[in-house]
């Protein structure tokens, strides 16, 4: 029976709650998201992003919920999927309320779709807006969500017509443009055993999660034959598969006595561990150089100078990852139908909670022609060195000078 | 103290600018006396009316006096000594060989040259890394721009030299900044190459820091031998002594910065031709047999570690085990 936007918020506004983050020093809150009850036994469902200060830093930070009669009580996690941003907290006692039901049917593009949430600690707000359809070029399934979510609505429930939960608040581009977790990946998560996670602990738990993370996305890329593309004289890979986003740019300055050709392509995947911390992005990158005007020296010289520096798009600080240790080395494939030169240089960080998992960089310049040359880069981060190293197998084997 | 060398028949001595050599001295004449040294041996010309020369204490009345190797002269309230190239010179006033190749260096015509050439090799050396099309205007603004701080370092020590010595010797000063600093141009560029061919952050460093070290030893020990009187051992003591502590600087400022977090990786990226490579590379698998072992990172320290988890576990238990029996808990 489809409802209108009163309806369905009358019927619903009772089982949402404000999920606040409580500084137990200073016993106020340094943080605020939503929250919705999805059991009987009192377990609320919301965002990992919006309580991971707790899960991070438990002696520093609690847990807490205002329900919409301005009831503020404890709650304690009970379980998370850090990948797909999802966190399950329980309230001490089993509420006298409904959880929120759960859609088991398919969404179609063009359904109206209300968000319910806190945006800005301004009281609870429902959102109209239209369902568009499911991100499939992505690692992470994402639904879209055409309305205006606002900090503080993360976690909160997006309802169909009918009142029932069809995603996760979970991440806005501004401009109406608006991302839901899909409900399977909750449902899954409430059915998940979770009596393990405070003997396993948390950090534990997490690195667990992203090394399953990793194996699966690595999976889908080594396991598939990749495909090529010209760029200039050289053969580089083309898109990895369909979850990567390419672009291509040439400089076209005319004060510059080069030209440069770019494709670069990245996942834009970037799962958030903490504020200060964030994995799981591949980046690609790809640049061919040309210059009738300068001399040989100076072509060399221009090349040491743009490929300089490299950096992994995802966040970390000091207390996240070691500082990254590098090998480098001219590297020769007579294989090829042209002899062929690189100057390689790949470099590792190790994540100081997560030792199994690492961020990897490399950069090769094939080189030796005196107006002409390739560069090659990608960043992975979040990898383990077993994947690492066959990416960066294939990766090397397949650049060269084209046929 | 000057140092006049000639090797022609004669020369003058006055205020004026045309004279061999001017002397900044109200009490002597615009051109105040000439030497002439030919077959007659060395002799004095008085050429002034109305200053007085003074030679070997007693007044010069004739117009052309003959003098003997080594003998003074004194004009207004200058001091001259003339010797002939025949004279045994005592050692103290033997000129060095730093001092022969400075007085030569230091005539202006050669100053103009020098300060040219190096413009020129400075000029190259930024072309070498100029990827835009640029103006003549902008090139010449970024060839002097430089320039502006060296010209103030020679100045600096002139002033030096004026106060301790009272001979400014600007042309001196400039001249050894003007070598320092095509020392730093040419070390700088075989480095690259070194630095190129072993693929070496740190091998880069270490030559950065020595050019750097040979550069400012040199400079100080040029500097402090034109400004100071002072002993030998002394300025040399000062000379190297600064340059030992500036590398030291160096090295404790790379040490610490090893030693911070870093978001970016740190590697060589010097690129050369083909033709300055002296060393066969390496085959892909070889490459990928070495990446691999970088995956071996130093564990955290462990002790540290269990402290911590020890006081995350429970902080209560733990603060009061460390008041009264640290070693109860095993």
């Amino acid at each position: 029976m489809a409802q209108d936007a009163q309806s369905i918020y009358a019927e619903v506004s009772e089982s949402i709650f404000q999920i606040l983050i409580i500084e137990r020093e200073s016993g106020k809150k340094v943080a605020i998201g939503s929250g919705f009850l999805i059991s009987t036994g009192g377990q609320i469902a919301t965002n990992f992003h919006v309580i991971s200060q707790a899960v991070h830093e438990p002696e520093k930070y609690r847990v807490e919920y205002l329900d919409s009669n301005g009831v503020q009580g404890p709650l304690s996690i009970v379980n998370f999927d850090v990948v797909h941003d999802l966190a399950l907290v329980t309230l001490d006692s089993a509420p006298q309320l409904a959880p929120l039901r759960m859609a088991n049917a398919e969404i179609t593009k063009g359904e109206a779709v209300y968000s319910v949430g806190n945006p800005y600690d301004l009281g609870q707000t429902i959102v109209p807006g239209t369902f568009n359809g499911l991100l499939e070029r992505s690692f992470y399934h994402r639904l879209l969500f055409s309305g205006s979510l606002n900090p503080g609505m993360s976690g909160g429930p997006s309802l169909n017509s009918s009142g029932d939960v069809i995603g996760i608040n979970v991440a806005t581009s501004g401009n109406q443009i608006s991302f839901l977790v899909p409900v399977k990946y909750l449902i899954a998560l409430a059915e998940e055993d979770a009596a393990n996670l405070p003997s396993e602990g948390y950090k534990d738990a997490i690195e667990r999660q992203l090394v399953a993370d990793q194996e699966y996305k690595y999976e889908l890329l080594i396991g598939r034959e990749w495909t090529t593309q010209n760029l200039g004289e050289a053969q580089v890979a083309a898109d990895l598969n369909d979850y990567f986003k390419c672009w291509g740019n040439t400089n076209d300055d005319e004060n510059l006595k080069y030209r440069v050709t770019q494709t670069s392509c990245t996942s834009e995947d970037n799962i958030f561990v903490s504020a200060r911390f964030h994995t799981g992005a591949i980046d690609y990158q790809y640049a061919w150089v040309t210059s009738e005007e300068l001399n040989t020296l100076q072509f060399h010289s221009l090349f040491s100078t743009l490929y300089s520096s490299m950096f992994t798009r995802n966040r970390a600080a000091e207390d996240d990852v070691t500082n990254y240790q590098c090998e480098q080395d001219f590297v020769s494939d007579e294989s090829g139908s042209r002899p062929e030169q690189w100057r390689s240089v790949l470099c590792v960080r190790q994540y100081k909670n997560y030792p199994r998992l690492y961020d990897v960089l490399y950069m090769g310049s094939l080189f030796g022609e005196p107006d002409k040359a390739l560069s090659s880069h990608f960043a992975l981060s979040g990898v383990t060195q077993k994947n690492a190293m066959a990416f960066s197998k294939k990766f090397l084997e397949l650049q060269s000078w084209g046929s | 103290m000057e140092r006049y060398r000639f090797d022609r028949p004669n020369a003058t001595i006055g205020r004026a600018f045309d004279n061999d050599i001017i002397v900044h001295d109200p009490y002597v004449d615009a051109r105040h006396l000439r030497i002439t040294n030919d077959l007659n041996g060395l002799a004095v010309e008085n050429l002034s009316e109305e200053g007085f020369t003074i030679i070997d204490h007693k007044d010069a009345t004739e117009p052309r006096v003959p003098i003997a190797s080594g003998v003074r002269i004194e004009i207004g309230k200058t001091h001259l000594r003339v010797f002939s190239t025949a004279h045994r010179v005592a050692p103290v006033l033997k000129f060095e060989r730093v001092d022969r190749l400075f007085t030569t260096l230091t005539r202006p015509s050669i100053v103009a040259v020098l300060t040219l050439a190096y413009l020129l090799l400075d000029y190259g050396n930024t072309y070498l890394s100029s990827f835009r099309e640029t103006t003549f205007a902008a090139d010449a603004v970024a060839i002097v721009t430089p320039l502006m701080p060296a010209i103030l370092w020679a100045a600096f020590w002139a002033l030096i030299s004026r106060i301790s010595r009272g001979e400014p010797r600007f042309f001196h000063h400039w001249v050894a900044v003007l070598i320092a600093l095509s020392l730093v141009i040419v070390f700088g560029r075989l480095a690259q190459i070194v630095a190129f061919n072993f693929a070496s952050l740190a091998l880069n460093q270490v030559l950065n820091y020595a050019t750097m070290a040979i550069t400012f030893a040199f400079l100080l020990t040029i500097n402090m031998r034109f400004a100071f009187r002072q002993r030998v051992w002394m300025r040399h003591a000062f000379a190297y002594g600064s340059t030992a502590a500036f590398v030291a600087y160096l090295v404790l400022s790379t040490y610490s910065f090893t030693r911070e977090f870093k978001p970016f990786p740190q590697f060589d990226s010097t690129l050369m031709p083909r033709a300055f490579l002296g060393r066969s590379n390496i085959s892909e698998e070889q490459f990928l047999t070495n990446v691999d072992s970088l995956f071996i990172f130093p564990s955290e320290d462990e002790n540290d570690d269990k402290q911590t988890e020890r006081d995350a576990d429970n902080p209560a238990i733990d603060s009061i085990e460390d008041a009264s029996a640290p070693d109860s808990s095993s």
